[in-house]
């Protein structure tokens, strides 16, 4: 783990981070001044897009994360950069969650946390211009959500 | 939010089943102690199995997927999982995605407890 200025928080691509990840965002929202409550969701929304991250691009060796959190006029802006496999959670779809209880299904969850938890996820691919894959989470605080 | 302690279990048998008491928090780095836990579980043919949640402080879809990858199986064999004693955050966690339509989920381990001697799944 290494904080490269505050603010911003690099890691690598390993399970073993998620606490770290999920300390360091709390950290910067609360202290920005965020109702803790709805730091802790979004620490979820943040653990679940790193989990996928993880999971996706796992047989890439020495990819990692780079994550950094914004608080300001009632506008939370996560942005998590990797440079793993791409992997674009808005392609993946919604469960139908009667059919999965149903079934006794499990798995493949997190990314419907995330769409529950934020208001928005918006994923850039790397290209030849930049190494990095981009998913910025948004969430409005004084939205009717809240 | 913590980052010292991670996670762990405490087991404690009662009548035909088990208390596991879960400690710490369980995303994609712990879950498979868990999973591990619950597998031993029922390979000791016990189904009635009590998820002590009193110091559970997280829980992300990496430990929800372990709950849900057993309780067919443990359903099947007439027993169940109840929760108990959840934190509220955990709680949320739960209720976000609809479980306790699927889980019973009680405020002590007592209840859960009077749960499976009311009920008397095995």
């Amino acid at each position: 783990m290494t904080m490269l200025e505050p603010g911003i928080y690099s890691a690598s691509a390993s399970v073993h981070e998620l606490a770290g990840i999920r300390a360091f965002v709390f950290e910067r929202l609360t202290t920005q001044g965020l109702d803790s409550n709805i730091a802790q969701s979004l620490c979820l929304a943040v653990d679940e897009a790193c989990s996928n991250i993880i999971l996706h691009g796992k047989d890439l060796n020495a990819s990692r994360l780079i994550i950094d959190v914004e608080y300001s006029n009632g506008l939370c802006r996560i942005r998590i950069k990797d440079n793993a496999k791409t992997f674009d959670p808005n392609s993946v779809k919604s469960p139908d969650m009667m059919s999965y209880f149903k079934n006794f299904s499990y798995g493949g969850l997190g990314i419907e946390l995330m769409r529950r938890i934020v208001d928005g996820m918006i994923y850039e691919q790397a290209d030849a211009k930049n190494q990095w894959n981009t998913l910025l989470l948004h969430k409005y605080i004084h939205s009717p959500r809240n | 939010m913590q980052t010292q302690q991670a996670f762990s279990i405490e087991v404690h048998a009662f009548d035909q089943g088990r208390i596991l008491s879960l400690h710490g928090y369980l995303d994609a780095s712990t879950s498979n102690i868990l999973d591990q836990e619950i597998q031993k579980t029922l390979a000791d043919a016990i189904h009635k199995i009590i998820i002590d949640c009193t110091d559970l402080t997280y829980i992300s879809s990496a430990g929800l997927g372990i709950f849900m990858k057993h309780i067919d199986a443990i359903r099947k064999h007439g027993g169940d999982l109840v929760f108990c004693s959840m934190q509220k955050s955990v709680y949320t966690v739960f209720d976000l995605l609809g479980f306790p339509i699927l889980y019973r989920i009680v405020d002590s381990t007592e209840s859960a407890l009077s749960l499976f001697q009311v009920g008397g799944e095995s």
